[in-house]
């Protein structure tokens, strides 16, 4: 509150939104107040700059129609690509083949390693950690499970998560 | 291949038998029913101990092939092999056919080749324990080393230096060769490092939310730490009262029955985890032929 006045008074003031009664008795107050007056004026200013800058940028970067169009049509369509139906069916089939090379591995070195060796081998991929393992980063992944599962159950033992891991894909 | 066909099922079959028929033996010796049967229940033990070890050597040779990636768990079951190859010839020089046909080979000669063979048995068994101790660590799956390790290593540590205590009790403390005397203390030295570091074999093992090669751990370990226990009590029963006596040599020899098995037996849950995976491979095989492999979720 600034002599009787709020910000928003001030505001629509300058913006020129401000209804009557109020003009009247801002402007009045603005005679005899020297400080609001530079408030005021300092106000009136940078609302003017803003203004202007914004009308220069509006030029530079003014969409076209057809461009507009365009832009909302890939927009669109990426997000049709995209839906959720297949994302999460995308997801659910990973997660099986996850859950299935855990299912091979656990018999031979344990339920807990199986789930270590997933863990790590996700980690030392793109992939972080299970949850963000996707087709497109399976084969790096696999790979590192297989030179897990060589050291924890033999080749012939590597052989089985290869096997599991690529058949899954077929 | 024969060794492919082992299972812990055939090894446990073969085992409770001899078990029975060696009690049976002590229990007909020791109620003086047949004292001949001493002698008869010694060559048969030595016997089995020989086709145990002999088992154990070739299945460790099967499955050190299965590691020709893994240099370090190569030589893991090499080092598992050389000890029951090693061992194969321990028992026959601890047997009774040598002295059958050798007249010289008293008890202080037999003690000290059996000795001259204990101990590079033993150092192949360190090699092997130590060997997969290191490669299980390396793969980097949390088989971390925790303080209560360090806690049972340093109580093996004190069972050996209780050992040693009762080193008058050790069957070779008045051999007439005093290398056989040195070798005995070292081979039970060797011994104890095996089960110190075979303690971090069985922590790895228990980590590992079960599974076959848990199990295989499990039982080098046990084999290590048994025969551990087996010559401590050997060794302490000298100073014991003669009914004391009787039943720590019927533990001694049921126990040794059954530790000499427990190679061949770690060496059988290997193979069967190697024979279950090739299964496995056949059968996706056959359902990829098939077109019956699909995506998993469909």
């Amino acid at each position: 509150m600034i002599h009787g006045f709020t910000e928003k008074d001030w505001n629509d003031y300058v913006e020129g939104l401000t209804d009557d009664q109020t003009r009247d008795r801002i402007e009045a107050h603005l005679i005899g107040c020297f400080s609001c007056w530079e408030m005021y004026e300092q106000m009136a200013e940078t609302t003017t700059a803003l203004r202007s800058s914004g009308d220069i940028l509006r030029g530079i970067f003014a969409l076209q129609d057809q461009q507009l169009h365009d832009g909302l049509r890939a927009v669109f369509a990426r997000i049709k690509e995209e839906t959720p139906v297949d994302s999460a069916a995308h997801s659910r089939e990973v997660r099986a083949r996850l859950n299935f090379l855990e299912a091979v591995l656990a018999p031979m070195c344990g339920s807990q390693t199986a789930s270590k060796a997933l863990r790590a081998a996700a980690l030392t991929t793109s992939a972080s950690t299970p949850d963000f393992v996707t087709i497109e980063n399976w084969e790096p992944f696999l790979e590192r499970l297989t030179s897990f599962a060589t050291v924890m159950c033999g080749e012939t033992g590597a052989n089985l998560v290869r096997a599991s891991g690529k058949i899954c894909f077929e | 291949m024969l060794v492919n066909r082992l299972t812990p099922k055939i090894i446990l079959y073969a085992l409770i038998p001899q078990l029975a028929l060696v009690l049976f033996a002590l229990l007909a010796v020791n109620l003086d029913w047949w004292p001949h049967f001493r002698g008869l229940a010694s060559g048969f033990r030595n016997s089995v101990s020989i086709l145990a070890f002999a088992i154990a050597l070739m299945t460790n040779l099967v499955i050190a092939r299965e590691y020709q990636k893994t240099p370090l768990l190569r030589l893991a079951w090499l080092a598992l092999a050389a000890n029951a190859g090693i061992s194969v010839l321990r028992m026959i020089l601890e047997g009774p056919w040598l002295g059958l046909i050798w007249s010289e080979y008293d008890r202080s000669l037999r003690g000290l080749c059996q000795h001259l063979a204990i101990v590079p048995a033993n150092l192949a068994l360190l090699t092997g324990v130590v060997a997969m101790c290191v490669a299980y660590h390396r793969v980097g799956l949390g088989f971390e080393i925790e303080r209560r390790d360090y806690v049972l290593m340093a109580a093996i540590a004190a069972v050996l230096i209780a050992l040693l205590t009762f080193r008058e009790g050790l069957t070779e403390a008045r051999s007439a060769y005093p290398a056989g005397r040195y070798l005995q203390q070292s081979g039970l030295i060797l011994l104890a490092v095996i089960s110190a570091f075979s303690v971090l074999l069985q922590r790895m093992a228990s980590r590992m939310g079960g599974g076959k090669l848990a199990k295989v751990l499990m039982l080098i370990t046990l084999y290590a730490l048994s025969r551990s226990t087996i010559v401590l009590v050997g060794a302490i029963a000298p100073l014991l009262r003669p009914e004391a006596r009787l039943f720590i040599s019927s533990f001694v020899e049921l126990g040794w029955l059954t530790v000499v098995w427990l190679p061949a037996l770690a060496a059988a849950y290997r193979i069967q985890m190697a024979a279950d995976a090739v299964r496995e491979i056949n059968h996706l095989e056959r359902r990829r032929v098939a077109g019956r492999v699909a995506p998993v979720s469909a």
